[in-house]
């Protein structure tokens, strides 16, 4: 079923209303700009705290921490094991957005978002294997994110940030490549693990020519944690069984090929909001934050 | 697109046994979430990742 629909006017509406979110909170939360021109890292308190994203602390302009590695930070220390500060930073994100983070906050969603857009010759909705490729980001969150940092330790009881260190691109987009450019000391020690690096973000962009967002559909841990709030946030979806005449045009608007209709808070949904502009009935909607009333809809918890 | 009609009874089915969410399990788990953001707060964690983010990470970067 083919289903991107940029010519669609309302979908095309909101995708741009969209990416101007997106580009005012890159802009905001990586806005050190002294960075990008010395190559060197902000240093101020402003680090202590997370951003939702996945943005690398090690981007030039990052103004804040991204969860993922303070995550591994935390349980890398010698002796501790578990973070109360991150878990407590994802339920509390989780219960408040879900993964609107992803739609809309998050900078290496915004750069896969605009790969996308580039014009190429074979552009597909899904690749051969989807559903166990799905269930990788469950894999890299279990043991690259939490058992490997936490438990496989050195002589001085400190582990690896293991995410981080072998897969994260991200982390080679916003901080690798331009500190890489920026600065002769780290440009004069990159060896294999950047260059193994660096293949893994070249693969997804790539990648994300064909299909939309490779890295958040099967690899990020962080869409993994976010995705599971998707039933029970205050940001969700429901559907008025009453209204829905399930034409599917939700469906169709979807980018990851959501039966909204069905499943309006899947953990796969990053919440661009194209179903709701498309819905011809009304059907489809947001959950008010304040109720008015009770609620006709319906929000199933499916994980489809 | 049309649906068929077995899929059109078991999807009613579900909306109809399926209700809506209230508030309460978000802002509880919202409540908990910024409790245990605190604690870890005061356990010094926080400092831990500040410390960690103020260097350049060269992990992340894909040095080692």
């Amino acid at each position: 079923m083919k289903s991107l629909r940029p010519w669609d006017a309302n979908v095309a509406k909101q995708e741009k209303k969209r990416t101007i979110i997106q580009l005012a909170f890159f802009a905001v939360t990586n806005g050190y700009y002294k960075g990008f021109l010395e190559g060197t890292i902000y240093q101020g308190n402003g680090k202590v705290a997370c951003v939702p994203g996945l943005n690398c602390y090690s981007c030039p302009g990052a103004l804040g921490s991204c969860p993922i590695g303070a995550f591994q930070a935390v349980v890398s220390e010698r002796g501790t094991t578990l973070s109360f500060y991150l878990i407590g930073f994802f339920m509390a994100v989780g219960a408040l957005l879900g993964r609107f983070v992803c739609g809309f906050l998050c900078p290496f969603g915004l750069f896969q978002d605009l790969v996308h857009k580039i014009p190429f010759y074979k552009k597909t909705d899904k690749l051969p294997g989807e559903r166990l490729l799905k269930k990788i980001k469950y894999v890299l969150l279990v043991f690259f994110v939490f058992l490997l940092p936490a438990f496989v330790v050195g002589d001085f009881g400190g582990g690896d940030p293991w995410f981080c260190k072998y897969v994260c691109p991200s982390g080679t987009l916003m901080a690798g490549w331009p500190l890489g450019i920026l600065n002769q000391g780290i440009r004069e020690a990159i060896g294999w693990l950047f260059a193994w690096k660096s293949f893994i973000l070249i693969g997804i962009i790539f990648l994300s020519l064909m299909i939309y967002r490779p890295f958040c559909r099967y690899l990020c841990p962080l869409g993994a944690i976010y995705g599971g709030f998707n039933p029970i946030s205050l940001y969700r979806f429901e559907v008025d069984p009453e209204l829905c005449i399930q034409c599917g045009k939700c469906q169709q608007a979807c980018q990851f090929h959501i039966p909204t209709y069905r499943t309006p808070n899947s953990v796969d949904c990053i919440r661009c909001g194209n179903c709701l502009k498309v819905c011809p009935t009304g059907a489809l909607r947001r959950v008010p934050y304040i109720s008015k009333g009770m609620n006709k809809g319906v929000d199933t918890h499916d994980a489809s | 697109m049309n649906i068929s009609s077995d899929k059109n009874d078991k999807w009613n089915k579900w909306a109809l046994l399926r209700k809506s969410h209230g508030r309460v399990i978000p802002v509880a788990i919202l409540g908990i979430g910024l409790a245990l953001l605190t604690f870890g707060v005061v356990r010094g964690e926080a400092a831990v990742v500040f410390t960690k983010a103020i260097r350049i990470c060269l992990e992340c970067i894909g040095i080692g």
